[in-house]
């Protein structure tokens, strides 16, 4: 086989949609047991299967811990819940793995829970997810019904942040509300630069949380660094 | 994406942990549409989407081999891309690309209901390879007994037969359908000469009717 050049050295997913009953889900959730692969997405009767590729995986634990960064830098109090599976029993049922997620409020409410029930628990405020290749329209249903109130989007160059209207649905927004003195313009590059290894890369960003981002929230804690 | 010789379409697919309950559940929420395509065995589900090279390579190669039958005389039965599914003790199920009987015949002959394990299985399926994995698949057509799996990958037909062993292997030629030749229907597989499906089809049963049906039997 002959080699050519790509023009990208993005991984692709590996994803399908299919039809489902909720039981059927949930017969696969119990069959994949403790792995974590591969994430599931239930809306409406539908299933989209999803197995993250090495360039997803990577963009999301940068990403990861880039908010995470930014919320021990700037004391913002959360509670980090990962791929957990946010399962919704009552109708309209739902279940999804985020690739990230994240408490900023309700965190009293969450502590210590070994499983987090939808429609019970307060669903998570932010969830992030990687949609190099593939489609997110069941992922954002999935959000909304759960009601998560932002959902940071990494399509393959940019990310977009979504919120929650008062509608109900998401609309794309320049700024954060959850962290209104972020943009995703700012944030974008630091996610997709490729050009320093991670461990420059990851210095690089935490000393621009440090002179860029906390001045932004407590000028006084800012100048002092 | 690195050139081969001929690009082929991709078909979408992916292997899940599953168990047999969740494969039932999967095949009623599918209903009758037939596609995707499901394969369980051994807590394993392989899921195929089949993409458009996939599709056109099957209605040629089951047309080209129904048409062979009915001049050759050769009695048959086809079932198309029929579940085949058994439960307990096997608890397998697969979805060929296309399935046919030419024995047991008068049992199986016009059946609108068809059970591994009471039904003898077909003798011959047909599996089509654009970018799907087969061996889920085979190591179910082999617990059913099927006698000959004919793989086109690459436009490249081959020929597996059941062993003794309940394993599958390539032999140069059909027991069942000796006739066929299996570079000659490869030859035909491969065909985008012509300026469409119909100039391949029509000089194929040009063929037919002046060679291969006046070869000696």
């Amino acid at each position: 086989m002959a080699t050519v050049t790509q023009p990208t050295k993005i991984g692709k997913d590996r994803w399908i949609q299919i039809p489902m009953t909720w039981k059927g889900y949930l017969a696969l959730l119990k069959a994949r047991g403790e792995r974590p692969f591969p994430h599931y997405v239930f809306v409406d009767g539908r299933l989209t299967i999803v197995s993250p590729s090495q360039t997803h995986e990577s963009y999301k634990k940068r990403l990861g811990w880039m908010i995470e960064e930014i919320l021990l830098t700037l004391e913002i109090p959360f509670s980090p819940s990962g791929s957990t599976t946010l399962l919704k029993s009552i109708k309209p049922r739902t279940g999804i793995e985020p690739d990230e997620c994240y408490y900023l409020t309700n965190i009293k409410r969450i502590r210590g829970k070994k499983d987090l029930v939808m429609g019970e628990d307060p669903p998570p405020d932010l969830a992030v997810e990687l949609v190099i290749s593939r489609p997110v329209k069941d992922a954002l249903s999935a959000y909304q019904i759960l009601g998560v109130k932002e959902v940071w989007v990494c399509a393959q160059s940019k990310l977009v942040i979504l919120v929650l209207t008062k509608k109900g649905t998401y609309r794309s927004s320049k700024k954060s509300r959850l962290l209104p003195f972020l943009s995703a313009k700012e944030l974008t590059p630091w996610v997709y630069r490729d050009d320093l290894n991670e461990m420059v890369a990851r210095r690089n960003f935490r000393a621009w949380v440090a002179d860029e981002l906390l001045p932004r929230v407590s000028p006084e804690r800012g100048t002092e660094a | 994406m690195a050139t081969t010789l001929k690009s082929v379409g991709e078909d979408f697919w992916m292997q899940i942990p599953s168990t047999w309950n969740a494969y039932l559940g999967l095949l009623k929420a599918r209903g009758e549409g037939g596609r995707p395509k499901y394969t369980y065995s051994q807590g394993r589900l392989t899921i195929v989407s089949p993409g458009a090279y996939h599709e056109r390579s099957n209605r040629r190669l089951s047309w080209m081999l129904e048409t062979a039958f009915v001049i050759l005389g050769i009695p048959f039965q086809a079932y198309g891309e029929l579940t085949l599914k058994q439960g307990k003790p096997k608890k397998k199920g697969t979805e060929p690309d296309s399935c046919y009987y030419f024995t047991n015949l008068e049992k199986m002959n016009f059946r609108d209901k068809i059970k591994m394990g009471d039904d003898p299985p077909p003798d011959l399926a047909i599996e089509i390879v654009a970018t799907n994995p087969v061996e889920h698949a085979l190591l179910v057509h082999a617990a059913f007994g099927i006698k000959e799996v004919w793989v086109c990958e690459d436009e490249q037909l081959r020929i597996l037969t059941l062993g003794d062993d309940r394993q599958y292997h390539v032999t140069p030629s059909s027991a069942l359908l000796p006739f066929i030749d299996v570079a000659e229907f490869t030859f035909w597989m491969s065909r985008t000469d012509l300026p469409n499906e119909f100039a391949v089809r029509r000089e194929f049963m040009d063929w037919l009717n002046n060679d291969l049906a006046k070869r000696p039997r």
